[in-house]
């Protein structure tokens, strides 16, 4: 339903459980094991002694590389496809977090291995854009997206049309998509209210919406209502300023006045924290969905500062692209 | 599902070699041996042999070592045709998509547009393939709803066991809803089927859940609008996709969020040859033929107590749309249904949306919506910005048809003009102020803001004739003359919104009470739609044999460029509306129409 997320098909169709995501993925794991049981071969140059050395080695299936579930690698570069897609074009951040929970949906059901994984983004985006009533003509988007990625992106526009059918079948049609983004701004609003009397700076705000937007690339959207995942993001976001400022505290204590003023903005952030805390306390949220997620964007970082982008491109090309020689000799 | 080698093999080793690659439109790849299955080689890759090649110095930017590079310039990395067109997993869809034609028995069509066509169909009786295989549309596999998924599988597990189930099955060829009850787990939508009391329900050994699994001996048919959506042009089946439009887009994504009485109910929906097909629930009636019914040969008035019924029962899916953010934008006899049981039915959805947290202003993304009989005035003045008021200002127009038996304003659709500007609606405005008077600074404040206000300076000055009007229709009710007054109000902040509009003492007053079947007391009986079957195309899916015919007909300027973008600019289905309007009014109606049955500007055109 589009005016609440309570009896829409996000929560009624599309919202899993800890445990039952866990079963649909394993479904996923068994049949990409089926399918796939040579794994993928890579092959590495390696320059030793001046004399380069070319490596074959075979990833297993069983190794956690391709597999949406596990690999967090994948996830972040697959954010950063739709991202970097929606900025050439201009499109809004609501629509690109559609397109990525379209994405999230699709690879529960679908191994990377067996589709083209920049098709689907810009499929994913296409049929976001409509679904949020800010269609993209299928040229321009198809045009920027091959600009982005040659290799993978087929001119042919039908080519994105038609996988926009399989898309709408995977999803089974549920395509409306609740944000926590506007729940975010509602709970700001009531916490201006009395009896919170709390005002968050504008930057405060811009650093929530920004874990909100990392927040797609954890499962958080598949198991969690909206609302858990804007409180959870506010929780972090006031709990980092309280952290800031003691850190500036310790590290200017020459300084007799700018002591003064972090001292003064420790008190508030402490001040703010309290009333959240209160607010959180008196809400009736469901605290250990909340816990959850904050604990996942917590480890999603640390993810984060593994991330080796041009390992997953590496594979991504391995598994997609051949060269011309190839196909010629073996025709 | 995949667990299990002997019963669920390698899916794409089924597939024929062929089928893989019939997506493919450049240069034909070498085929992978199909003898060799899946024992061990990636299905996007080539043979092992051929994968040293210089990928990664395009990646990481390394020295390439192979020295096959004679030309001095690093070819051209591309990704395989399989990889273009996501070739093996095509291939594993295809395999298990269940055909609407399958599950349904097409009876004819009972409409046809420029949006596709529209067809009665009903349920086949149940059959094995259909039980055992996946149909991933259908399906409510749902993981939060894990008792759900237990019940089915528990009884797909049942009915596998069990032949003799299936035996019983088949011998009650008549009875659909059971098997309503097998396919979905839903127990919201076997509800809504649920209108005929369960006879005698099967299962002496227990074998089935008395969930969603009861068996009716003898229970009337139930039938079910498909709607198709056009993909062909000229007849032809189109060999390529074109994006959906952005209004199946709408109606699929709003169907399948609501849920309310007075709303069609989507029962399901199939993605198969390039065409979309929505499974509604069958409604035999229209307002647009009761309408008629009563006009023709002579003028008979409807009953009022059955217009108070419809009345309610539209207000009542109108604000269930309203209260959950969606504007219906082509609200109109013909788009309001009625159940055989005189349920009323708001359909249509194509052209709705959702007004809430909205990226892009209503006009951007329609320059045109309501058929002009049913437009709001704020709308003939050119309103960039407009609210909910605008479908209550069409159930206005409803309400006073139903009560003078045809449009109450019913004016000239000026043609779109080869610039695409949208043109002044001058006839439509000068109807609507004949009859409610001119308007003013004063019953509408805001009125000159509005981009088109200089507009109204030209027309003369009239006063309103409503009444006048409501009297010569032969209308009594001070009650209902209140009530639509109050859906006509000019200025849309000031006019009646649904929810005060249920609670108006037309309703209200007890003089003619609200029935939950409009057709209550009434001592004859509407004729049925009637059924097309001469042109079925549906039922040729993907043979083609019709090609000769499509020849016949005219070409439509349509070029792929404005067919994938969808809903950009002015909307077709306006368009073609305006078009039928046109031909009405000057009395040349197009002829071998099926839905021309009366002269209402419907897009319901055939071409």
């Amino acid at each position: 339903m589009s005016g609440s997320y309570w009896p829409s098909t996000q929560r009624r169709k599309w919202q899993f459980t800890k445990e039952s995501l866990a079963k649909e993925r394993q479904k996923l794991w068994v049949m990409e094991c089926q399918l796939f049981p040579q794994g993928l071969n890579i092959v590495m140059d390696s320059k030793q002694n001046g004399t380069s050395r070319v490596t074959t080695k075979n990833i297993p299936i069983t190794h956690k590389d391709l597999h949406y579930d596990k690999d967090y690698n994948l996830r972040i570069y697959c954010y950063f496809l739709i991202m970097k897609l929606g900025r050439r074009l201009n499109i809004r951040q609501c629509a690109l977090a559609t397109a990525h929970v379209y994405l999230s949906r699709f690879l529960l059901r679908v191994s990377v291995r067996e589709v083209n994984l920049y098709l689907l983004v810009t499929t994913c985006v296409y049929l976001a854009c409509k679904v949020e009533e800010c269609p993209q003509y299928i040229r321009t988007l198809v045009s920027e997206s091959r600009s982005l990625w040659p290799e993978f992106v087929p001119p042919d526009p039908t080519k994105v049309t038609e996988f926009e059918f399989y898309l709408l079948e995977e999803l089974q049609s549920y395509l409306v998509v609740y944000h926590p983004y506007s729940t975010m701004e509602q709970i700001v609003n009531v916490l201006e209210q009395p009896p919170f009397h709390m005002q968050l700076s504008s930057e405060d705000l811009q650093n929530c919406w920004s874990l909100i937007n990392d927040s797609y690339i954890n499962d958080a959207h598949l198991t969690y209502p909206p609302h858990i995942i804007a409180i959870s993001c506010l929780f972090i976001t006031i709990s980092m300023k309280a952290g800031a400022a003691k850190n500036a505290i310790q590290n200017s204590q020459t300084n007799m006045q700018a002591m003064s003023e972090t001292e003064a903005s420790l008190a508030q952030a402490l001040k703010h924290q309290e009333i959240f805390n209160r607010f959180l306390a008196e809400s009736q949220v469901d605290l250990e969905e909340v816990t959850d997620t904050i604990q996942e964007l917590i480890s999603l970082y640390d993810h984060w500062d593994k991330y080796h982008e041009p390992w997953i491109k590496f594979l991504l090309h391995t598994l997609y692209l051949r060269s011309p020689n190839s196909t010629a000799r073996s025709s | 599902m995949y667990n299990s080698n002997e019963k669920v093999p390698n899916p794409y080793q089924r597939i024929p070699q062929g089928i893989v690659q019939a997506g493919g439109q450049q240069r034909v790849q070498p085929q992978q041996q199909p003898q060799q299955g899946f024992s061990g080689r990636s299905l996007w890759q080539n043979q092992g042999s051929h994968q040293f090649n210089q990928q990664q110095s395009s990646v990481l930017g390394m020295k390439s070592t192979s020295g096959r590079n004679v030309h001095g310039k690093q070819p051209m990395l591309m990704a395989n045709n399989d990889v273009f067109s996501i070739g093996p997993y095509k291939a594993r869809k295809d395999s298990t998509r269940v055909s609407v034609l399958d599950k349904y028995e097409i009876i004819g069509y009972i409409a046809a547009g420029t949006y596709g066509k529209v067809y009665k169909a009903r349920r086949r009786a149940i059959s094995k393939d259909d039980d055992t295989s996946i149909d991933p549309v259908n399906t409510e596999m749902n993981g939060s709803d894990l008792g759900g998924l237990q019940t089915r599988q528990s009884m797909l597990a049942e009915s596998n066991s069990h032949p003799d189930a299936e035996i019983v099955n088949r011998s009650v060829r008549t009875s659909e809803s059971e098997i309503n009850g097998l396919r979905t787990s839903d127990s919201g939508i076997l509800s809504a089927n649920n209108t005929h009391s369960p006879i005698g329900t099967h299962g002496s050994n227990g074998t089935l859940t008395p969930k969603g699994a009861i068996f009716r001996k003898k229970a009337s048919p139930v039938y079910y609008a498909i709607k198709k959506f056009k993909t062909e042009r000229d007849g032809v089946e189109q060999t390529h996709y074109t994006g959906i439009s952005q209004s199946a887009c709408r109606e699929m994504a709003l169907c399948r969020e609501l849920d309310n009485k007075h709303l069609t109910q989507l029962t399901e929906i199939f993605l198969e040859r390039k065409s979309i097909y929505m499974v509604y629930e069958f409604a035999e009636h229209d307002l647009l033929q009761i309408i008629h019914f009563h006009s023709h040969p002579e003028k008979r008035m409807i009953p009022q107590k059955m217009i108070g019924s419809i009345m309610w029962q539209i207000l009542d899916g109108v604000s269930y749309l309203h209260q959950n953010w969606i504007l219906h934008r082509d609200l109109k006899p013909a788009n309001i249904m009625v159940t055989v049981d005189g349920c009323v039915k708001v359909g249509d959805l194509g052209l709705a949306r959702k007004f809430y947290n909205m990226l892009q202003t209503l006009y951007t993304g329609d320059k045109v919506v309501v058929t002009i009989w049913y437009r709001a005035p704020e709308l003939l003045l050119g309103a960039r910005h407009y609210t909910p008021a605008i479908d209550l200002w069409a159930v206005g127009c409803i309400f006073a048809e139903l009560i003078g038996l045809q449009p109450i304003f019913k004016g000239e659709e000026a043609k779109m003009d080869s610039k695409k500007s949208v043109p002044f609606q001058s006839n439509q405005l000068q109807r609507i102020l004949e009859v409610l008077g001119s308007p003013n600074q004063k019953n509408w404040p805001n009125i000159h803001k509005y981009p088109e206000y200089e507009q109204l300076g030209k027309f003369p000055k009239y006063r309103d004739n409503l009444a006048t009007w409501y009297h010569s229709a032969g209308g009594r009710d001070k009650n209902a003359l209140d009530l639509l007054y109050k859906l006509l109000i000019y200025d849309p902040t000031q006019r009646i919104d649904a929810i005060n509009a249920l609670d108006h003492e037309y309703f209200t007053s007890g003089e003619f009470p609200v029935c939950e079947n409009v057709f209550e007391g009434l001592n004859y009986k509407y004729p049925a739609r009637r059924i097309h079957t001469n042109d079925n195309d549906i039922t040729n899916l993907g043979i083609h044999r019709n090609k000769g015919i499509s020849s016949q007909q005219p070409a439509v300027v349509n070029n792929s460029s404005t067919a994938a973008l969808g809903g950009l600019g002015v909307n077709r289905r306006i368009l073609a509306a305006a078009a039928a309007a046109a031909a009405a009014v000057s009395g040349n109606n197009p002829s071998g129409q099926p839905a021309s049955r009366s002269g209402e500007p419907n897009r319901k055109k055939r071409r």
